[in-house]
């Protein structure tokens, strides 16, 4: 066994080291909890985009919001991001839902950060909608300008949107990979390098992901039953490691935390506010987003594409827009044969023998083990 | 069984004119005119709706009604029929039904609307039209619907500033739906037909800030809980008809009847409170009872109040606009707390309840930002945590502990 | 196959622990025994418990399956399998026909689908909370002062229908403490009190697409008045296992029969 180090240990080496240099950096870090975010605005301005993925901490900013909302919201209120991230400058929260917008208001009202800004985001795709989303992001050019003593010119902003173009590129490689088992990397190692994408700054994820591309070997193996992995937040990476144990291969994703991205990049021939706002809003929709046909389209054609035989849908507990779309999507997917498990999460780290049952037994069922007329082969 | 021989018999227009004498005798003992208005009203529209001799418009509780009548339509609001399911202690048996399909971490007033619609107790829709204030459950919940009953849902999305740009995009929207409607509908948009609607929601309007405006009186002349009933329905489902006019114009007398004796609705008034969030528990429980037995009365709830200004008939679509917008659960939680704090120094509350209904999290969320400001201002905020349409989630002896507790606080 | 098909299921829960040893011609012998504070005596014990009853040593054994919360706590080679799958498995092999499963467990219940062919093909399983399980009972049972074993017998001779509307375990006790003060019949409670955990699987179940002949399994399932009280509730036929204890554990047997692959 060759002794060069994993994808893993390196990347997670990189991300320790990237955030210890933070703290140090001149550069405003700016937390951003919502894949909407147009982050490449932030670069624009000089500023350091930051994904908030605290780690689940010990007291969930209950008292703040309500015990009753989603995790992820409680555990940015609560004491882990204090902790986990003493650096932060900034919070540029979206109007995602119920949750988010009253992350906005006890935030701004408990906490003390200068600059936190709420980011409207309209919930249908109509052209007037585009317009109006258009308008948000002027606003928080001003807002960051203003705030930040920058101002952002249209070159700085063709040439964020030139990287931020490459890393979509990348991306898009990654995918491909794995969907056809080509990724020399787990289940789990991959889904952790998605989820980096949104905590490096990109010439720091840039060689990661090149350099998993190029070390891809030229035949695919598919290893197991093939998932599709949709959700929103997936703080608890292990989830990965239960599927790949019980028998799955993680084929293709879809979550907000590892990059639900456009399929288009970035136009660079119109106004670059107009292909910012058509870029984002325009892409694979979350659940929040009010045309829930749109995205169980969506969801049904990952599962065609990369010949999925389960999904597994994975959301916080409390998430109302998922809660409400999740019956929809397993009848939509019985109808085509592919079975789905739902889990809750609590965002609290660590799983109870519940999930890892679930899990277990879904990829059974999907394996036949147990059937009275299957003979199993050894594993 | 039962279930179904109910579901056929409130189908037919017939099965309302029996009702309706019989329940006048009933609530006779209400001394209050205005309640049998609530009754007539309810009544009279789902009669039409059962009949379909209007399009029958699905809609969420904070659309205006304006549009609806201004539309031609009648409206069937599922969240206020579930609060009345509540009422009559019948909820348990739609949530049994809603619970094998949905969530029970979601509102339970939706859960209680699905599994009326599951058991056909709802009026078929021809269209459904909800708005984006004040809740996320609300889009997902109409449009959860839209695919069940396979029809069109008309949807605004509302914009979290109330600006220019903010402005602009809900107009649009609104002339878009009108067009959209009127032509699914084939009922034309008629300016003369919003003119009348315009007129009569202005009025009801005037006559419920007469009211508001009594109720500053001391002791408090009307109950908050009855306002937090059929005040609150009233407002949500019947703005821009004749009725709503009856009805405030009523509720006004007597209350301004209650003000001139000098009756408060308690025997004797110890502490005024504020009541925060648009519901109460609708079902049976006795918290009502033990504030009262305490002398604590509910003066006045962030329900009531008018926080739009009067409708234009010449710029309808800004008219409205400007109603949607200016819902102060609409954008940044400033907008609550300060009319929060307006509303607790012009009633001169002695503290301020906040009921957090189980599964909103919109206005839970907010509750301990309020409770700190209002705390800050020397206004003890009580959160009392329950839910609105669910008694299999309800404690009558804790809740009353609680409460019991909170009054002592005051003294 | 097996040239010497003794197979061996366990199923380690966390109130009970039962394994099953099958042979050529059906089940040898079984055990159950309370898991206790420490799972590995709790296995050593039913293991040989078991063995002693079918008459065989583990040596004979070609093939072990474990399941249930403590199946990774084996100090013996074994394949894990999920108790829904066991239970799927465990009770299609005692009623052939039947189509939906469910396990009536001390601290969670679960519904299992299976197919034409006797495969799972959809599950859910209530493992968050007391309400709608053995547990439930027992906290009950405490409230009104009478044993667990008598819960069921008392079910049936309830006179009124009275309904307890908390679905939480703890408010429900209280309902429950404030009924015994209004004087209602501790029959009768104890009636309310099977219903509202009927009403609980019964609502759980029909998230799924109930069909066929049901089948219980799970401690529960021995209690008559949970078998009567959720057979009016589903209007159906129901199976009972003469031991619904066990069926996890055979389920497991079973499945270790059928996989070739060796233990040591």
């Amino acid at each position: 066994m060759a002794e060069d180090r994993t994808i893993l240990t390196d990347l997670r080496e990189t991300i320790e080291r990237y955030m210890g240099s933070l703290s140090v950096r001149e550069a405003p870090v700016i937390g951003w909890c919502c894949s909407y975010v147009p982050v490449e605005i932030l670069e624009s301005a000089g500023l350091v985009p930051l994904r908030l993925l605290p780690p689940p901490p010990a007291e969930m900013g209950d008292a703040y919001l309500n015990p009753n909302f989603c995790g992820y919201v409680r555990a940015i209120m609560g004491e882990g991001l204090a902790r986990a991230y003493p650096f932060l400058s900034g919070l540029v929260v979206m109007n995602t839902c119920d949750g988010m917008r009253r992350l906005f208001d006890a935030w701004s009202h408990f906490h003390d950060l200068s600059f936190v800004h709420l980011m409207d985001l309209p919930r249908i795709t109509t052209p007037g909608a585009v317009v109006y989303f258009r308008e948000e992001i002027e606003r928080l050019i001003d807002r960051v300008s203003s705030h930040f003593g920058v101002s952002i010119s249209t070159e700085t902003m063709a040439s964020c949107f030139r990287a931020s173009n490459r890393t979509h590129t990348l991306l898009q490689q990654v995918q491909d990979l794995m969907g056809q088992g080509r990724l020399d990397l787990t289940d789990y190692e991959a889904i952790e390098l998605l989820k980096a994408t949104g905590i490096l700054a990109r010439e720091t994820c840039h060689p990661l992901l090149k350099r998993v591309i190029n070390e891809s070997p030229m035949e695919g193996d598919r290893r197991g039953v093939p998932i599709l992995l949709t959700g929103s937040m997936l703080e608890n990476p292990e989830i990965v490691s239960m599927i790949e144990a019980g028998g799955g291969w993680v084929v293709a994703q879809d979550l907000c935390v590892a990059g639900r991205r456009s399929e288009n990049p970035i136009s660079l021939t119109e106004d670059p506010l107009m292909a910012l706002a058509r870029h984002y809003l325009l892409r694979p929709p979350c659940a929040r987003m009010q045309d829930s046909q749109r995205r169980i389209d969506y969801v049904s054609n990952l599962v065609r594409s990369y010949h999925v035989r389960g999904v597994i849908y994975y959301v916080l507990k409390f998430c109302d827009t998922f809660l409400y779309e999740a019956p929809v999507l397993k009848q939509t997917l019985d109808h085509m044969g592919i079975p789905m498990l739902i889990i809750e999460s609590e965002y609290r780290g660590g799983w109870g023998g519940g999930i890892q049952t679930r899990i277990q037994a879904f990829l059974e069922m999907l394996n036949g083990a147990g059937s009275p007329d299957q003979r199993e082969a050894t594993r | 069984m039962i279930e179904r021989l109910i579901a056929w018999l409130i189908r037919r227009p017939h099965y309302y004119y029996l009702v309706r004498g019989p329940l006048r005798v009933y609530y006779a003992r209400y001394a209050n005119p205005a309640f049998m208005i609530w009754v007539s009203f309810l009544l009279r529209t789902y009669k039409e709706a059962f009949a379909r001799t209007r399009p029958v418009i699905w809609s969420s509780a904070f659309v205006p009604t304006e549009l609806v009548y201004g539309l031609g339509g009648v409206p069937v609001h599922p969240e206020i029929l579930a609060s009345l399911m509540a009422y009559f202690d019948i909820s348990g048996w739609f949530l049994e039904k809603a619970d094998t399909r949905i969530s029970t971490d979601l509102c339970s007033f939706y859960r209680i609307a699905l599994g009326m619609a599951m058991a056909g107790f709802l009026p078929q829709p021809d269209l459904l039209l909800s708005s984006s204030t004040f809740c996320d459950g609300s889009n997902k919940f109409f449009g959860y619907l839209s695919q069940l009953y396979n029809v069109p849902h008309f949807f605004l999305d509302v914009p979290y500033h109330d600006g220019r740009h903010g402005r602009r995009y809900l107009v649009d929207q609104l002339k878009d739906l009108t067009d959209s409607i009127a032509q699914l509908t084939g009922i034309p948009w008629r300016p003369e037909r919003m003119e009348r609607v315009v007129e009569l929601s202005n009025r009801a309007r005037g006559y419920l800030l007469q009211i508001n405006d009594l109720r500053k009186s001391r002791p408090a002349p009307f109950p908050g809980s009855e306002a937090l009933s059929y005040g609150v329905g009233m407002m949500f489902c019947s703005i821009g008809t004749e009725p709503s006019v009856n009805f405030y114009r009523a509720l006004c007398r007597f209350i301004q009847q209650k003000v001139d004796q000098g009756a408060g609705y308690l025997p004797e008034e110890k502490h005024r409170l504020l009541w925060l969030h648009h519901i109460r528990p609708y079902y049976p429980n006795n918290i009502f009872d033990v504030l009262n037995g305490n002398g604590a009365a509910v003066v006045f709830e962030e329900a009531s109040h008018v926080y739009w200004p009067q409708l234009d008939n010449r710029a309808i679509f800004e008219s409205v606009a400007q109603k949607i917008l200016s819902n102060f659960s609409n954008g940044p939680l400033e907008r609550r707390v300060d009319n929060a704090l307006k509303m607790a120094k012009t009633y001169e509350v002695d503290g301020a309840i906040h009921f957090s209904h189980w599964g909103c999290r919109q206005s839970c969320g907010g509750a301990s930002v309020l409770a700190d400001v209002l705390k800050a201002q020397g206004i003890p905020c009580m959160i009392l945590d329950g839910d609105g349409g669910d008694p299999s989630n309800y404690s009558p002896g804790q809740t009353q502990t609680r409460l019991e507790a909170f009054v002592e606080m005051l003294e | 196959m097996n040239s010497s098909p003794l197979c061996a299921g366990l199923d380690i829960g966390s109130l009970s622990t039962e394994v099953v040893v099958i042979g050529p011609q059906g089940i040898m012998g079984y055990s159950i025994v309370p898991t206790g504070s420490n799972i590995q005596r709790a296995i050593q014990s039913s293991m040989e418990k078991a063995l002693k009853d079918a008459g065989v040593s583990q040596s004979h054994l070609s093939a072990v399956v474990a399941t249930g919360y403590g199946r990774f706590n084996l100090s013996f080679p074994a394949r894990q399998v999920t108790e829904i799958t066991c239970h799927g498995r465990g009770a299609s092999h005692l009623f052939p026909r039947t189509r939906t499963v469910i396990d009536l467990g001390g601290q969670d219940s679960k519904v299992i689908i299976l197919d034409a062919r006797r495969r799972v093909v959809d599950f859910v399983m209530n493992d968050k909370c007391a309400a709608g399980t053995g547990r439930f009972l027992e906290v009950m049972a405490g409230a009104l002062e009478t044993c667990l074993e008598e819960m069921g017998s008392l079910s049936l001779r309830a006179r009124k229908r009275i309904s307890i509307s908390s679905m939480c375990t703890v408010f429900a006790e209280s309902e429950v403490v404030s009924l015994i003060a209004q004087g209602a019949s501790r029959e009768d409670i104890i009636g309310g009190i099977h219903d509202s955990i009927a009403s609980r699987i019964y609502r759980m179940a029909k998230r799924l697409r109930i069909e066929g002949e049901i089948t219980f399994t799970g401690g529960v399932a021995k209690n008559l008045g949970m078998v009567e009280v959720l057979r009016r509730r589903f209007k159906a036929s129901i199976n009972l296992p003469d031991e619904p204890q066990i069926v996890g554990a055979l389920g497991a047997a079973l499945i270790a029969r059928n996989s070739p692959q060796p233990v040591r």
